[in-house]
């Protein structure tokens, strides 16, 4: 059974459009996507991507015309009885190497550390979830010394509603998103930068929707 | 409980001697090891290596004088109903990336590919175990075109005798190893040259031991 998946991304200054069939495979997952297609003078597809993966261990992203491949592998350990999500991504052109940890304190509290090999530099992040339906999020970068905030709240039961806030660069965003598997998803965003001035915020709409053939 | 380990090596060339010890922490194990050299000329970094592992899943090893990460995953696919054992190593400095398949026909057939990312090149072995005892391995190197082969016995219960032969380079090597889990392991290797002349070019024995501590 092949699975296809259809987005539309539009924005102030361009729209663009980009389709994704997954077929399964044993307990792996093939996809080809073609990204990002810039839709001026009718659509033109501008790169193809396959992807090999097992859910929940491995990701592999070959981007054809970049020939550049990005491994991930996901992996849990438990130290003390609670368990740690692993996450290492690698970037073969770049040579960049990501890894990411998330240590589950409960059901409602967890911290991730986020870092490139290399950088010296780690982002820290807790997330807590409360009343089951609003999740506050705070990250702090260690070597520029930024916050980072993010609140989200489930509304009107598979809509969320998101506002995000990076201090070093002032920006505040605004997300709404909702998630139906009959009707395909679609998510709006505003940004605004928080300065003197009033500017012309940033506002885009993608639409998704999911097909079988 | 920690877990310790001591080998050393006497060979033709040099000799060498290392110890290992581990912990476990959950479901993951951390590993300090050193090697002679760490102290031949006073107390140093030298061959002072740390890893963390997951058995079957993921190894990272860091090779502290080097300041060198060897990232290690392991996984298994499943496609038509045959497992294929695929192995990513990538070492960070070398910024080298090896893609390892093995495809299991069944318990006494396997197939493996060995891939250097971007090398272009690819190894290709099959592994066909006989009477439960004899391993054959012939492998081939595509772009050299180039052949090897490997076979492996057990004989008289917990010893293993091994002849590998590669054909570009006309070297056979022998090999004697023999495990206990009381007194320890011993491998004798012997390496020749088969030119003209039959040539010994090395010969080594390692010997292991391991023990808990605490």
């Amino acid at each position: 059974m092949i699975k296809g998946s259809l987005k539309v991304k539009n924005t102030n200054d361009k729209n663009s459009a980009g389709a994704t069939f997954a077929v399964t495979a044993g307990n792996v997952k093939l996809r080809a996507s073609m990204t990002e297609a810039i839709i001026v003078n009718g659509p033109s597809f501008n790169g193809l991507a396959l992807s090999l993966e097992k859910p929940g261990s491995f990701i592999i992203d070959y981007n054809v015309p970049k020939k550049d491949i990005r491994f991930q592998f996901m992996n849990s350990i438990r130290v003390a009885e609670k368990p740690i999500s692993l996450n290492y991504i690698h970037f073969r052109n770049d040579n960049r190497t990501i890894l990411d940890g998330t240590i589950a304190f409960d059901s409602a509290n967890k911290v991730s550390v986020n870092h490139v090999v290399g950088s010296g530099n780690a982002k820290l992040k807790y997330t807590y979830l409360h009343g089951g339906v609003t999740t506050f999020e705070q990250s702090y970068d260690v070597a520029k010394e930024t916050w980072d905030f993010a609140v989200s709240r489930k509304v009107y039961g598979d809509d969320v509603f998101k506002t995000s806030y990076q201090t070093s660069k002032k920006l505040l965003g605004l997300d709404w998103s909702r998630t139906t598997k009959q009707n395909g998803s679609f998510k709006i965003s505003a940004s605004f930068v928080v300065g003197e001035q009033l500017k012309t915020p940033n506002i885009s709409a993608e639409t998704s929707w999911d097909f079988e053939m | 409980m920690m877990k310790a380990s001591l080998k050393a090596k006497y060979s033709s060339d040099k000799n060498a001697a290392g110890a290992t010890i581990s912990v476990n922490a959950g479901n993951v194990k951390l590993r300090a090891s050193m090697t002679d050299a760490t102290f031949s000329n006073g107390p140093s970094l030298n061959g002072v290596a740390l890893s963390l592992d997951k058995p079957g899943f993921f190894i990272v090893d860091y090779n502290l004088p080097k300041k060198d990460l060897r990232f290690q995953f392991m996984n298994t696919i499943r496609i038509a109903e045959k497992p294929i054992n695929l192995t990513y190593i990538h070492f960070k400095n070398d910024n080298r990336t090896i893609l390892d398949g093995t495809l299991v026909f069944d318990s006494t057939n396997k197939v493996s590919a060995n891939h250097v990312v971007g090398s272009g090149n690819a190894k290709l072995k099959y592994t066909y175990l006989h009477g439960g005892v004899t391993t054959f391995e012939p492998s081939y190197d595509i772009a050299k075109d180039s052949w090897n082969f490997a076979i492996s016995r057990k004989v008289y219960g917990d010893d293993v005798f091994k002849a590998t032969y590669q054909t570009s380079s006309k070297a056979l090597g022998l090999d004697w190893t023999k495990t206990s889990k009381h007194n320890g392991s011993f491998k004798i290797s012997a390496s020749f040259v088969m030119g003209e002349q039959l040539k010994m070019s090395n010969l080594s024995a390692e010997s292991s031991w391991d023990f808990e501590m605490f």
